[in-house]
């Protein structure tokens, strides 16, 4: 199996502004690819988006996919006593995206963000998930914070959108989702249940919501951007990311939000 | 295998530079220092050698020092049997960890002063690596010091073409900002600096170097003076500070003030 993988953070116009840190927070390996976003009205979240991260990584190395939401509490759980924090300093989203061929990848979404899979004739086929009020379920959360999250009724909006260039996209469709399965198992996602045709897709992206937040750019046009890689040598997705806040903040004031990318990148010989 | 690729300018000039699929960091500072080899400077060999050391093994204290790409020419008319004028790559864009000091060859003063074809080759290897590398997205600027103790005599390319790739360097386009600072140093006081005709010699070198500059439209000229030892020391030591003052600045949308403010 042939798979590339990178990942890119940057922190957004608001936290710059006010002097609070990046609470976005993105990893990549072998075979897989992480993103986290911190709750920015929590505690120490920037510490929580890592440590999120982490703990997926150690529940993608240690097990299957079946079980990763209960290892990665578990994890989380472990993380936050031994360094003696807070609920509130865990609360973040996270998303990761494990290649198991290099035809097949399936993700998993931890809150909300958007999931992009790049087909082998570059259009997109993106997913973004969102949480009604911009409140997003967190796994941290203790037992009594589930049942209070659960009880406000949230809904859970998957809006699919096919992207065939740098202005052009158009939605594919929007449905809810049952927020009790979210909260128990997470949203799962897989490129094997999309149509693309009989090629496989050359990549698979996972943003941070920071994408739909960019001044002056659609988030359609963001992740086109971030997706429409040079090369897929060394710290590929970095190079886009930073590349794109600088032609970014030519247009408007850039991402006002902290933003995050990870790609796990499959078909090098279709690289442009 | 060579992780070193090759490149071409333009008109027979060529150059190296590391494959950029290897290139690690996201963003580079180019830099290129060219050595004049002439005959003029027969006898103060050893020491522009210790210059040229000094000022690329200086570079490891940068704090970007990672994101470094050196590369070394000299220059002199008894290298224009080897095609792309009288310009001699000593090793092209490299990482300062690449960089064996001990390989650098020893200086033979010999030749005219192939001017033109120095700052061509420096500055037109900088736009055309750095396009390839700003294609990639990578973040890139550049610095370029030329070393001489004379003015044009003997080139093959054209103050046409310094001045278009000169030019080029600045729109923004290829870098993010590039500085290229022609240095002059004499070599000319040997017996006695106190020599009217000497002194003479030494205002007329000053000034033809300060018009190849104005004309061709580099950024900087810098009288070093005579090439002593600790002249020569001192330029080392102003080279790297002004490398580093470039790494820095990377970024940030131009080119470093401090440099200017030095010279």
């Amino acid at each position: 199996m042939t798979v590339k993988t990178d990942h890119s953070f940057h922190i957004g116009e608001q936290h710059l502004r006010t002097g609070k840190p990046n609470q976005d927070y993105a990893l990549s390996g072998v075979d897989y690819a992480i993103v986290s976003d911190g709750c920015s009205s929590g505690g120490m979240t920037d510490i929580g988006a890592r440590l999120m991260s982490l703990a997926l990584k150690q529940s993608v190395m240690s097990g299957p996919l079946p079980g990763l939401v209960d290892r990665t509490q578990a994890y989380l759980d472990t993380m936050r006593r031994s360094l003696e924090l807070e609920t509130r300093d865990m609360l973040a989203t996270g998303l990761i995206a494990i290649a198991h061929s290099s035809e097949h990848v399936s993700a998993v979404v931890l809150g909300d963000g958007v999931i992009v899979e790049q087909a082998a004739h570059g259009s997109l086929y993106a997913h973004k998930y969102e949480w009604s009020d911009n409140t997003p379920f967190y796994l941290a959360y203790t037992q009594a914070q589930r049942r209070d999250f659960l009880d406000r009724k949230p809904t859970l909006t998957h809006e699919s959108c096919t992207i065939t260039g740098p202005d052009t996209w158009h939605p594919s469709r929007s449905v809810e989702k049952s927020a009790f399965m979210a909260v128990r198992e997470g949203i799962e996602w897989s490129t094997g249940l999309i149509e693309r045709g009989d090629k496989p897709p050359r990549a698979v992206g996972l943003f941070s919501d920071g994408v739909l937040q960019v001044d002056e750019v659609p988030w359609q046009k963001v992740v086109w951007e971030l997706m429409a890689f040079k090369s897929t040598s060394g710290q590929f997705a970095t190079r886009r990311m930073n590349r794109f806040l600088s032609g970014a903040k030519k247009i408007g004031r850039g991402p006002q939000d902290d933003i995050a990318m990870a790609v796990i990148h499959l078909d090098q010989a279709k690289e442009t | 295998m060579s992780d070193m690729n090759d490149f071409e300018i333009g008109s027979g000039f060529g150059f190296s530079g590391q494959i950029i699929d290897g290139l690690e960091a996201t963003q580079y500072t180019l830099v290129t220092i060219a050595l004049d080899e002439t005959g003029s400077i027969r006898g103060y060999e050893r020491d522009i050698e210790q210059m040229l050391q000094t000022a690329v093994e200086a570079c490891a204290r940068d704090p970007y020092s990672q994101n470094l790409l050196i590369r070394v020419i000299r220059f002199g008319s008894q290298y224009g049997r080897q095609g792309g004028g009288g310009v001699d790559e000593i090793h092209g864009f490299k990482a300062l960890s690449e960089i064996d000091l001990t390989a650098y060859p020893s200086l033979q003063g010999g030749g005219l002063t192939p001017l033109f074809d120095a700052v061509y080759s420096s500055v037109g290897a900088m736009n055309t690596y750095a396009q390839n590398l700003q294609d990639l997205d990578f973040a890139v600027n550049g610095i370029t010091f030329v070393i001489s103790d004379g003015g044009e005599n003997n080139s093959v390319a054209t103050a046409k073409m310094v001045k278009e790739e000169l030019a080029r360097s600045v729109t923004g386009e290829v870098m993010e900002s590039h500085l290229s600072i022609l240095i002059g140093i004499s070599t000319v006081a040997r017996e006695d600096q106190n020599d009217p005709r000497i002194q003479q010699k030494q205002k007329e070198i000053e000034e033809t170097l300060e018009q190849f500059q104005a004309d061709t439209g580099m950024d900087h000229f810098k009288w070093q003076g005579d090439a002593t030892k600790d002249n020569l020391a001192q330029l080392a030591g102003w080279v790297s500070q002004s490398i580093s003052s470039t790494s820095q600045a990377l970024g940030t949308g131009g080119p470093s003030k401090q440099i200017s403010a030095t010279i």
